[in-house]
């Protein structure tokens, strides 16, 4: 597999960028601009916990290896804190390329199936509400694994007691233009 | 002063103090707020991934709202704040981009131009309401207590970097100052909580708040201008004290909880009985250097309803 | 249009220029529809026209034809205006009835199709242009024999020195109190580890004993006019307070001195006194009085220590500042470098932990004359282990993309002085590249590896001294990524040191102002070409050397200096100057005397009087004047047009052009 350097105006990378067509849009082939400094990594708070790390998912990029970078599962750790963005001495946007792999980490199974339910059980309720619902939440990413709900108890207990947990489900005028919404950007993206 | 308000899907449940002690400070500040109709929520930090074109066009609908409200748009939410914003500067940065979030955003019937403002509550109460409106309101300055000040991630490059710095901001601090309290130097002031890691990884996500908590060395309280930090630095101090070997028990308060605080106003109105820490050893902090330095206030705590 | 005259021969020349042109431009095609415009008397092409039997060929035509206008079509005439005009003169053809078209820059290069119709169009307005062209003669004016060297840092010695040993007069202006510069403030210099002052300072005092040489310290240049060959400086010089002629430096004065204010040269790490030399071998040894910070000044006759002991009564507060005005003929500017200032990066901290300083700070610490001594010490304590980190605001989109050139070298310089003069110190070298690229560079390197620096490569994202172990604490930590490793590192040590980013001076807009110079994007005065003229500049006379023009070290520095000095010494050589013929021309009966050309030209070229038939015109001092047209556009009543570019010839292009009849 040979390394692919691309311009603005040839076609993209293979790998990450010919799949989110999208995100081509935003961050182009940013990463060809990483000179690997590292200071991405090292002001990741996250990365400790990567096996790529934010500069090697770059480096991956740049070799066309974009399916060991997804495959890591790098991107479901990055917190969106944007500081290795706002510090990269070249300009890569590097917040929204983990952003690109953390997608298709997810959509490709190559997370926990609990992660993954966490993100589908997250937005099904925005979907079906407009707005997030946290018991509803709840009962479907916990509904497939119960057992999990055992670190969650005093956590839970202590919302619960605050009355900072609310049964009801949330009322926005708009709620099935969102649900509009979603099928619309499913159908842009060519996603299922 | 009046803005259009976005709450943010946590206002009313998991930061439901954030929200109530939020609405408490800014009337006895004078600014008016509305809610904005209709909202929907701006993705969290999830959205991005499963969908890029939806984490940027949910929140765009809410910029679209305010436009035809054609007001300013503020919240309290750091994490709502981020996605707003970089809704805006995506849209803006690229044709392309603002195409395909108005063909999303069409299904609701609104779109988006690329007018709306969008400001966080740190930013309006600083540099609209001004510390010397915050100064006259303080009737209880918190002398004695030493607050460790935690801005979060999330305003950095989008909001400091246009009135602070980015890397090192201090606003915060001096709005902490001008309440009467000590701030203390917290090195990780702007360091990641780790967000939404620490219900997908907790392992992680705990790990992150206890190098926050630990940092906060021997300050009475961490103070956070964000709910979900808020949420995360409350809840998992027991974890979080498991991994490093240590026992966390920090109260964590929100900014405008604070703020209440020294403006005199009750406990209830601010949520302060919704805080997982408890917050009741502070009190005294404050009532004991209130004492010492005027004769009025009482010793007992804040002032119950009905008083 | 006119009818052609049909004594106007004109030679058409299209060049290949190998495949820069050819290679999207038919060439046949353009010469043959070049040979059927009028007055055309021959059409050639040729691979390369500015070559040798290009010329040749050109030179024939005019000789056996009997060629009276030429046109080459090729690349721009700011390339090679200037050799066929040569080449038309030695086929005695007066130069100005050469007409050169662009089809290269504005045409093959710029066009992937439609280049040989644009062409074409371009070569037949460039005829139409030709037919009007007159001959036109230059004019030579004499040259003053001075040089003006502006900043006394290594660059300006050098060049100073160099042009005043041809045996021409150099006036050598600084801004500081004492010449030497930056260079002054180092300890020992990569890779020969040669004693920086050592070298200087000898230098420093030949510029003080050169019978061609007069210095004049604390002093700046003001203003600027004239033009190449014969510029008027008006340099302003600050009052010392002290007399020069009767000052003997002993020192006694600096010593009595009650008042102290921070040390400019120790970069505010140490003090010096209200009378003050910045340094113990300043050139010239005569202090100066900081009138910021001297009672006597500030609060009216109170102390007077100076002058109480000054044996000589060399002190002079009736001192005022002066005005002096020169005439040069060649300027060179060698005005130098200032250091970013790292507390804009505040993850590196900066001004906020005193245990971090920036290279500068270090050098001052290593230097014998320095606040410490010559000893390590930052905060009352000896560090056992140090971090350099590299490229503080170099390589970097968000301060300075440039890289600094010298940074990695005098890390490499640091960590062989801190193990020398620390026992068993540790060194961490931070950097992303290490760049060692000059002779004896690489070996340097070597050197300071195998004398136990450890190399981490990663830029730090940040430097704290929130420890999380015991080793940690009292310390300040780097956290980084190991890039070759591929895991985060914490590194503790007692002393950071940043290099921070080599930058044009905070004055670089005024200075270039001053002197009608361009700025780079990146902020440092520029070249005239990037490859082949380094140090001249857009305007004729005045040259750049050194750390002005661009980061670099000191060999590259004196490598411009000396640059510097040849341009000068052969501007100067020559005796004269010729003045370019393309200069503006009034005729006096459109002229209404209105005065609005002497408003707007700023070369000051025009000038309204009263004529001999008493009335007010306008008219053009040759000399000044630099072509540009701007008076002829301001010209309400067309009275003014520009020699070689009369509405006549102008028009005949758009015409050509065009199309459309004028």
């Amino acid at each position: 597999m040979g390394v692919q350097v691309d311009t603005r105006e040839g076609p993209p990378t293979p790998g990450t960028l010919e799949r989110t067509p999208f995100l081509r849009d935003l961050v182009g082939n940013s990463f060809s601009l990483c000179y690997q400094c590292g200071l991405c990594t090292g002001s990741c708070r996250s990365a400790y916990a990567m096996k790529y790390t934010p500069r090697q998912v770059m480096n991956l990029l740049q070799l066309g290896r974009a399916d060991e970078a997804v495959a890591s599962g790098s991107g479901l750790l990055c917190t969106a804190c944007y500081s290795c963005t706002f510090r990269c001495p070249r300009g890569v946007a590097v917040t929204d390329v983990m952003a690109a792999v953390q997608r298709l980490s997810l959509a490709e199974n190559h997370a926990d199936p609990h992660i993954r339910r966490f993100y589908r059980a997250f937005m099904r309720t925005i979907e079906r509400h407009g707005r997030f619902h946290e018991v509803e939440f709840l009962i479907r990413y916990y509904a497939a694994n119960p057992l999990r709900l055992r670190g969650q108890f005093r956590v839970g207990l202590s919302l619960l007691a605050k009355g900072k947990v609310v049964l009801k489900p949330p009322k926005m005028e708009s709620q099935k233009a969102i649900a509009a919404m979603f099928r619309k950007a499913a159908q842009i993206e060519g996603r299922p | 002063m009046k803005y259009v308000y976005y709450p943010g899907c946590s206002s009313s449940g998991t930061s439901k103090e954030c929200e109530e002690s939020l609405q408490a400070a800014m009337r006895a500040l004078g600014v008016e707020w509305t809610e904005l109709e209709d909202w929907n929520c701006c993705g969290a930090a999830i959205a991005t991934g499963v969908s890029y074109l939806l984490s940027v066009a949910l929140p765009a609908r809410n910029l679209a709202l305010a436009e035809r409200a054609e007001s300013d748009l503020v919240t309290g939410c750091s994490r709502c704040f981020m996605n707003l914003i970089r809704a805006m500067h995506y849209t803006q940065r690229s044709a392309s981009v603002r195409e395909k979030v108005n063909t999303v955003l069409a299904e609701t019937g609104v779109q988006y131009s690329g007018k709306a403002r969008l400001r966080h509550l740190l930013d309006v109460v600083i540099n609209d309401v001004g510390l010397d409106v915050v100064a006259e309101r303080v009737t209880r300055p918190l002398e004695g207590l030493r607050v460790a000040p935690y801005y979060g991630c999330c305003q950095g490059m989008w909001t400091y970097a246009q009135f602070d710095s980015v890397e090192d901001p201090h606003c915060f601090d001096q709005l902490l100052a001008t309440l009467g309290a000590e701030v203390v130097d917290y090195p990780l002031k702007t360091a990641c909580c780790g967000g939404t890691l620490s219900m997908s990884r907790r392992a992680v996500g705990a790990n992150l708040i206890g190098d926050l908590l630990a940092a906060a060395g021997d300050a009475d309280c961490i103070v956070t201008a964000c709910p979900l930090c808020m949420f995360n630095l409350n809840n998992f101090q027991k974890e979080a004290g498991g991994l490093k070997g240590t026992h966390f028990s920090i109260p964590v308060l929100f900014l405008t909880q604070v703020m209440g605080l020294a403006f005199g106003l009750p406990e209830k109105a601010l949520g302060l009985q919704r805080n997982a820490v408890p917050v009741g050893g502070l009190y005294k902090r404050i009532a004991v250097a209130a004492t010492a330095s005027s004769g009025r206030a009482s010793a007992s705590g804040p002032e119950q309803e009905g008083d | 249009m006119a009818e052609r005259k049909s004594d106007v021969k004109t030679g058409v020349y299209v060049c290949h220029c190998g495949s820069n042109i050819a290679g999207t431009v038919d060439v046949e095609e353009v010469t043959r529809f070049a040979q059927e415009q009028g007055s055309v008397a021959v059409a050639r092409n040729y691979k390369f026209m500015c070559s040798e039997p290009g010329q040749a060929l050109i030179k024939q035509d005019i000789e056996e034809l009997g060629l009276n206008r030429v046109v080459v079509a090729a690349c721009s005439p700011r390339m090679h205006e200037p050799t066929f005009r040569h080449l038309c003169e030695t086929a005695r053809l007066n130069p100005y009835l050469l007409h050169m078209c662009n089809i290269r820059e504005q045409c093959s290069w710029v066009h992937k199709s439609g280049a040989t119709e644009k062409a074409e169009a371009l070569i037949s307005a460039a005829i139409s242009r030709a037919y009007y062209l007159e001959p036109l003669q230059r004019r030579e004016v004499p040259v003053s024999p001075a040089v003006l060297v502006v900043g006394g840092g290594i660059a300006g010695i050098q060049a100073a020195l160099k042009a005043a040993d041809a045996g021409r007069k150099v006036y050598l202006v600084e801004r500081e109190p004492s010449i030497g510069g930056h260079m002054a403030q180092l300890d020992k210099t990569f890779p020969t580890l040669d004693c920086s002052a050592c070298i200087l300072t000898p230098r420093m005092a030949a510029v003080k004993t050169h019978l061609n040489i007069e210095l004049m310290t604390y002093s700046e240049v003001v203003d600027v006019q004239g033009y190449v060959g014969n510029f008027k400086v008006a340099i302003r010089r600050k009052p010392r307070y002290v007399d020069e002629s009767l000052c003997t430096g002993c020192g006694i004065c600096q010593d009595k001195c009650p008042w102290k204010a921070e040390n400019k040269f120790d970069c505010g790490l140490g003090q010096r006194k209200a009378i003050y030399t910045p340094f113990p071998q300043a050139v010239p040894n005569v202090p100066v009085i900081d009138p910021e910070h001297c009672v006597y000044i500030l609060r009216d006759g109170k102390c007077g220590a100076c002058l109480k002991f000054c044996e000589r009564g060399a002190i002079d507060f009736n001192q005022t500042e002066k005005t002096v005005e020169l005439e040069v003929g060649a300027i060179i500017v060698a005005t130098g470098y200032d250091l970013l200032d790292p507390s804009e990066i505040g993850r590196l901290g900066y001004k906020r932990f005193p245990n971090v300083i920036t290279s500068l700070e270090f050098e001052r610490l290593c230097n014998a004359t320095g606040p410490t001594g010559g000893h390590i010490v930052v905060n009352g304590q000896e560090p056992k282990s140090v971090a350099i980190i590299h490229c503080v605001g170099s390589r970097d989109r968000k301060y300075h993309e440039y890289c600094s050139r010298v940074c990695c070298m005098y890390a490499l310089k640091f960590s062989h002085l801190i193990r020398e003069k620390i026992e068993g110190a540790s060194v961490y070298q931070f950097y992303i590249d290490m760049r060692c690229y000059g002779k004896g560079f690489e070996e340097f390197f070597q050197r300071a590896a195998s004398e136990g620096a450890t190399f981490i490569r990663g830029k730090p994202a940040r430097v704290t001294d929130l420890a999380l172990s015991d080793e940690e604490r009292g310390k300040l930590v780097v956290v980084c990524e190991n890039t070759l490793l591929g895991a985060v590192m914490r590194v503790a040590v007692d002393l950071v040191i940043l290099c921070p980013a080599m930058e044009a001076r905070a004055d670089a807009r005024d200075v270039a102002r001053l002197f009608n110079l361009s700025q780079s994007a990146d902020g440092f005065l520029q070249e005239r070409h990037a490859k082949l003229e380094p140090v001249a500049t857009t305007n004729d006379g005045v040259f750049v050397a050194g750390c002005a023009q661009g980061p670099k070290d000191i060999p590259d520095t004196v490598a411009q200096a000396l640059a510097g000095a040849a341009e000068a010494l052969a501007l100067i050589d020559t005796g004269s100057v010729e003045l370019q013929a393309a200069t503006a021309t009034v005729d006096e009966a459109l002229c209404q005397g209105c005065g609005r050309c002497e408003e707007i030209c700023e070369f000051h070229a025009p000038t309204v009087s009263i004529n001999g038939r008493l009335i007010p015109v306008s008219s053009i001092n040759e000399a000044m004047c630099k072509g540009c047209g701007v008076c002829a556009v301001a010209c309400p009543t067309g009275a003014i047009s520009i020699r070689h570019f009369t509405r006549q010839q102008i028009l005949a292009e758009v015409e050509a052009l065009s199309g459309v009849p004028v």
